[in-house]
């Protein structure tokens, strides 16, 4: 009933050196320096980690759960991602959004899908709305459905800065700000407006006017793809000193592109000196990451993938960065800001989302509360019609 | 952390002798021997909870309580206050479903589903019906079907009046397109997706229910749960026979007599694993349901196996509360702890949580970390 791991070198992450782990049940139960064997009767698997590097498992904060895409017709719809998806890429925990498409795509849909990953072992919350204002939702406003429906812990991504924004008026998005502020203050959850930025000349305009002429908290304002433009990197890293938490997406940046890649977006914020907790990386995971020429055609389409999580981990460790620090946008940092109980840290009590690393920082075990989805190397675990 | 309870007499709720359960954090992770002294050099945080001389039964669940307090029908002052947790789990009750009644109207789904998460966050496990009295019936999202596909906690429709004057009179086609609603929201949701019937005194009695079962409507049986079944013998022999056709059905202790009707039931040829039993609480105690079980079981003999199912396992069946209602490894980790002569309550664990410990309530209701208020008031009746 109990697993034990044993001679792992953990980052909580903070490092904690060589130590073992025991779990019991979907929890941690106990980390320490030596444990000594367990009576038999507690039926306990041990694992021999030595050599290995143990992590949380990593925290998607912007996931297109049931898909995302439609942008350049019905024909790019992007199909929902399966379990493996995210597990094979060390992400324990995923949070859904809807994005250009809050029409053939429903809250409802995003909030069940977030329910099935759940049933099958991961964790998954969701935010209400779309790229659109208003935002739709489930029970007629943002903040009955952060009140009313467990998993639902925001309102986004609603779009600024962008062609296929609402262009909304700082009075429509002040408006959505104190919903989501209310609810996460009415239900602890994390209320907050996440924010899509466009690749528009606007930036963080409108962020920057919201908070001036408002009381709403600086981490209500979350605005992600900030490293989409180099000019728009420098505004987010600035807007940190007022308390909002700014997200990267780990999109794949070409060489001449006026954009940052994730890890070089990463690189920028560390140096800037900017708050360490206010930086998170997300994957933009099952949404289509289209390429517009000026004329707002689509001229190339990709696909984002959880797995880009953990590729801007092991780049950032090879060139030098401190594991620990590395971790942290992906791991604490995003736990704290979405208020996720007992996750995004090794600590006894959270839960035992857990991913496992060689020396070369591949991938060798992955656990989600509990149970074993990656195992030396392979989806052990896979959702019901995930092809095999 | 883990919880030892070493000793007792476990009833699962099928009596299997004297053994330990070990709880991790809030689960069932073990019955049988746990070599203590093992676990305590391991440094391990852990509680042993002795049970020697007790009986170990599962949480109860109690299918029906009016969490906001109940409607008050000789005008405003006669509500009564909200339900609070420490009423709750000094009655051994773990998991409870919240409904609204005659009141929908000041008392809102909302405002129970807030109830609901209020107990939640304080440990215990909770739900609730989605309606009232009225139909068609109140939810949070405009219908029931999306209350049960949306709302994480929402059960069923409940309670829904038929046979008495204060429900709508509702006709059978309607309330069979209410059943059906629920029914396909259950099966999208993969919860129970029942109707939950306040039966009332009129002595039209079932019949809506039978209109149902034998007119063009596809209802069946197992979707409908109807409960205040004790007004008469003749609503009782009819209850029965609703439950020979797969229903499961409900009593209510508030004007006790519970041991009556469950021999009543069980002489009668009432199939056993389809009755159970709720406090209706809400004018009442949760306690009721405690007392009302002990009563039967110390004083008037029934075995306790024969009647532990009605508030543990039967419940968790008819609610489709898959982890609930037995003492299994995988299970939450809800148990009661009762010396075996009195049945008095020594220990009650909500997911792993001590709720009363040697007799003693061990957890308070948050709200009282942040308030002066001193409320201690006691019913006359």
């Amino acid at each position: 009933v109990l697993i034990l791991l044993r001679n792992a070198t953990v980052y909580a992450p903070e490092p904690l050196g060589v130590r073992d782990i025991l779990v019991g049940h979907e929890r941690i139960l106990w980390i320490g320096e030596r444990m000594e064997r367990l009576p038999a009767a507690l039926d306990t698997i041990e694992l021999d980690l030595e050599g290995s590097i143990v992590i949380p498992g990593l925290i998607d904060g912007h996931a297109h759960l049931t898909g995302g895409g439609g942008e350049a017709g019905a024909e790019t719809r992007v199909p929902a991602p399966w379990l493996s998806q995210y597990t094979t890429g060390a992400v324990t925990t995923a949070i859904g959004v809807l994005g250009t498409d809050d029409v053939t795509r429903t809250t409802g849909d995003l909030l069940v899908t977030a329910r099935g990953l759940v049933a099958d072992g991961l964790s998954a919350w969701c935010h209400t709305g779309g790229y659109h204002v208003p935002p739709v939702t489930l029970t007629g406003s943002v903040r009955g459905d952060i009140t009313h429906v467990d998993r639902i812990i925001g309102v986004g991504e609603i779009a600024i800065s962008d062609h296929r924004s609402s262009q909304p008026t700082i009075d429509e998005l002040l408006r959505i700000a104190a919903d989501a502020h209310v609810g996460g203050l009415m239900t602890g959850k994390a209320g907050i407006l996440h924010l899509h930025v466009g690749d528009g000349p606007r930036g963080l305009d409108l962020i920057r006017r919201a908070l001036d002429i408002s009381e709403i908290p600086g981490r209500v304002f979350n605005p992600t793809h900030v490293n989409r433009r180099r000019a728009l990197f420098e505004e987010a890293v600035e807007i940190t000193a007022r308390g909002c938490v700014v997200d990267i997406t780990a999109f794949d940046v070409a060489a001449d592109e006026d954009a940052w890649s994730a890890p070089d977006a990463l690189e920028r914020y560390f140096a800037s000196g900017a708050p360490a907790d206010r930086v998170t990386v997300s994957s933009d995971g099952g949404g289509c990451l289209p390429v517009f020429n000026d004329e707002g055609r689509v001229v190339r389409m990709g696909v984002g993938d959880s797995g880009a999580l953990v590729k801007c981990f092991c780049e950032l460790v090879r060139r030098g960065h401190p594991v620990e620090r590395v971790l942290a946008p992906m791991t604490s940092n995003v736990a704290t800001l979405l208020r996720l109980p007992r996750k995004g840290r090794l600590l006894p009590g959270y839960d035992a989302d857990i991913a496992v690393l060689d020396e070369t920082l591949d991938i060798r075990h992955v656990m989600a509360r509990g149970t074993w989805h990656v195992y030396d190397g392979v989806a052990v675990r896979r959702g019901m019609f995930e092809p095999r | 952390m883990l919880t030892i309870i070493e000793n007792g007499e476990i009833y699962a709720p099928e009596p299997c002798g004297r053994q330990s359960v070990l709880l991790l954090d809030g689960k069932i992770g073990k019955i049988g021997d746990v070599d203590l002294h093992a676990v305590e050099r391991l440094g391990l945080e852990f509680r042993v909870i002795d049970a020697a001389g007790c009986v170990v039964a599962p949480g109860f669940i109690d299918p029906h309580e009016h969490l906001l307090g109940g409607s008050g029908e000789e005008g405003f002052s006669t509500q009564t206050p909200m339900i609070t947790l420490s009423e709750i789990v000094t009655a051994g009750i773990t998991s409870v479903v919240g409904a609204l009644g005659v009141d929908t109207t000041m008392k809102t789904m909302a405002g129970l589903l807030a109830r609901v998460k209020g107990l939640k966050e304080e440990g215990l496990s909770a739900f609730l019906w989605s309606g009232g009295y009225n139909v068609p019936p109140s939810s949070v999202t405009q219908s029931i079907r999306n209350d049960m596909m949306f709302i994480d906690e929402v059960v069923g429709a409940g309670e829904i009046a038929i046979a008495d004057k204060r429900g709508l009179c509702p006709q059978a086609p309607e309330l069979a397109k209410l059943v059906l609603d629920t029914h396909v929201g259950g099966l999208l949701s993969g919860k129970a997706g029942i109707t939950h019937f306040h039966v009332g005194e009129h002595d039209q009695r079932l019949k809506r229910l039978r209109e149902m079962l034998e007119g063009d409507f596809a209802v069946e049986a197992e979707m409908l749960y109807p409960t205040h079944i004790t007004r008469s013998e003749a609503l009782m022999d009819e209850a029965i026979e609703l439950a020979g056709r797969g229903a499961h059905v409900d009593i209510d202790t508030v004007e006790g007599e519970l041991t009556r009707w469950v021999r009543y039931y069980l002489d009668h040829g009432g199939d056993p694993s389809k009755l159970t039993i709720s406090s209706d609480s809400g004018a009442s105690s949760p306690k009721k349901l405690y007392e009302e079980f002990c009563h039967a079981v110390v004083h008037a003999r029934i075995p306790l196996e024969t009647i532990l199912p009605m508030i543990t396992s039967n419940t968790a069946t008819v609610l489709k509360l898959k982890t609930k209602g037995a003492i299994k490894t995988g299970f939450d980790g809800d148990l009661v702890v009762m010396e075996a002569r009195s049945l008095e309550i020594r220990h009650v664990v909500a997911s792993g949580q001590s709720m009363v410990f040697d007799g003693e309530l061990a957890r308070n209701e948050n709200f009282l970390e942040t308030t002066t208020r001193v409320i201690d008031l006691v019913g006359t009746k």
